[in-house]
């Protein structure tokens, strides 16, 4: 079912729709925003079935809880993306100990990580405006936000995996986001 | 350590936003918000500007059909059509008038919502005799058989095939770990009868197998494969999601077992003839290809 071009159309109606057991409300949302919370959840779990799940969860989360949605946090989008990224981010984590505790069963020597190649994946990932952007940012403020934010590391893992403290690290992740903020507007990007 | 600036944990906050707190320090900064309207209306900027890092993409049906079956609605399609482009759009302005009906019909099958940026997908033309298949080639072979996920063919068809290195790279470690040590656990794991795949090469012969050794370990045996000269090796992918999705370097070919971590969902496999140092989405002549039991 199309929702109706006489129904509430921005984003906190909907979600009062939601409350309000509107499945279609739900369905709009979904197909606004659905998109863009697999896609960041697929692009931190790495794998299509974990963040299949995710996403299933965020919106059934949205079902059963929608009253956790605040307008004053931000609007519906960022917001969903974020409850995406927390969840995707529990995700890798437990995989990420499960595995580093079958390789010490194993005795396989735990293999080393590279910090080049994950930044150039998700660098690449980006929407070329969007990259046009994240390309203005100074190399060490950029690397920590794409390490923090897209692989899902823990600040710790982030200065391991680029050789820089940890208060560093996370000085490095603020001033990046303000420099991320800046350089958006000046690329004239909106999502 | 916080930014002394104040009261306010900007750099926690900061680190926050992006996830990158343990759980003592998530909740410390859980403790502040409640009580600090300026770092609330920080943190929405930082994930304002965090959520334009991530475009659409096209989920797979599955994931509505779960989500409606968890709200009491299964079988309603796919929210969205397949013609407008499914960006954040404000509904139809022109249409009836309040007066009349107007209901549209569900449609009849379930369509995903479409990216705003889908581009027509492109039919990959057919490999010259004796050349090896590209990844959008086995795609189109593979994407004719039922059950699998249309836009396979229509995302590798498309521009950069973007991959996401699945935990890490084995890089050259391939050839680092003993590799008789390795071996022998992989001979270990099929004696004792460990699920095996074959990889068939080009020819339609098998050249590779994989070797599920339980508890997450696998082993990847290149039992026909050609070693490779320098600068060169052999690297996994998984073909199940909607890109390919590296599994490692499996080393030039001469270790012939290879330890891979083997993530859960794994189980259409290639493997590509790559730059030793690995490359985030497939270049190389595949080499071998096949789906492995994961039961």
């Amino acid at each position: 079912m199309v929702w109706g071009q006489d129904a509430p159309n921005d984003d906190a109606s909907l979600v009062a729709a939601v409350v309000d057991r509107s499945q279609d409300a739900l369905g709009e949302i979904y197909r606004r925003y659905g998109g863009a919370v697999w896609s960041v959840a697929r692009r931190v779990c790495r794998n299509a079935d974990l963040a299949d799940e995710v996403a299933q969860t965020v919106f059934t989360e949205l079902w059963s809880r929608p009253e956790r949605y605040d307008p004053a946090r931000g609007s519906l989008r960022p917001w969903l993306l974020a409850q995406a990224h927390s969840r995707a981010v529990d995700v890798v984590r437990s995989e990420e100990a499960r595995r580093r505790r079958q390789e010490r069963d194993a005795q396989l020597d735990p293999s080393p990580q590279s910090a080049e190649v994950e930044l150039e994946v998700h660098a690449a990932a980006l929407a070329a405006d969007v990259r046009r952007a994240v390309e203005q940012l100074p190399p060490d403020e950029r690397d920590a936000i794409l390490l923090a934010y897209f692989g899902g590391h823990t600040y710790t893992q982030t200065a391991a995996l680029l050789g820089a403290p940890e208060g560093t690290i996370k000085s490095r992740i603020r001033r990046g986001l303000m420099s991320l903020r800046r350089a958006l507007e000046d690329e004239g990007v909106t999502r | 350590m916080t930014n002394p600036t104040a009261n306010h944990p900007l750099d926690d906050l900061a680190a926050y936003a992006v996830d990158a707190l343990d759980d003592a320090e998530r909740a410390a900064v859980d403790e502040h918000l409640a009580g600090c309207l300026a770092c609330r209306a920080e943190l929405v900027g930082h994930i304002e500007a965090l959520a334009s890092l991530t475009g659409d993409e096209r989920p797979p049906a599955v994931v509505w059909e779960r989500i409606a079956a968890d709200i009491g609605a299964p079988g309603m399609p796919v929210p969205g059509g397949a013609s407008d482009g499914g960006s954040p759009a404000a509904p139809p302005t022109s249409g009836p008038s309040a007066g009349s009906a107007a209901a549209v019909p569900p449609a009849a099958a379930s369509t995903p919502p479409v990216p705003p940026a889908a581009a027509a997908p492109v039919p990959p033309s057919a490999p010259a005799a004796g050349e090896p298949p590209s990844v959008a080639d086995l795609a189109a072979r593979r994407a004719e058989r039922p059950g699998l996920r249309p836009w396979i063919v229509a995302a590798l068809a498309a521009a950069a095939v973007v991959l996401v290195a699945f935990g890490f790279v084995l890089g050259g470690t391939a050839g680092d770990d003993d590799p008789d040590s390795v071996g022998e656990l992989a001979r270990r794991a099929v004696d004792e009868g460990a699920d095996v795949g074959t990889l068939d090469g080009t020819s339609g012969q098998p050249v590779a197998r994989v070797v599920d050794g339980g508890r997450g370990t696998s082993f990847v045996l290149l039992d026909d494969l050609d070693a490779l000269p320098e600068g060169r090796s052999y690297q996994l992918w998984s073909l199940d999601g909607p890109q390919p999705v590296s599994l490692g370097l499996l080393g030039d070919g001469s270790p012939d077992a290879v330890a891979v971590p083997l993530p859960a969902g794994a189980t259409e496999l290639a493997i590509s003839d790559e730059p030793a140092s690995g490359v985030t989405a497939p270049t190389g002549p595949i080499v071998a290809t096949g789906t492995i039991d994961r039961t």
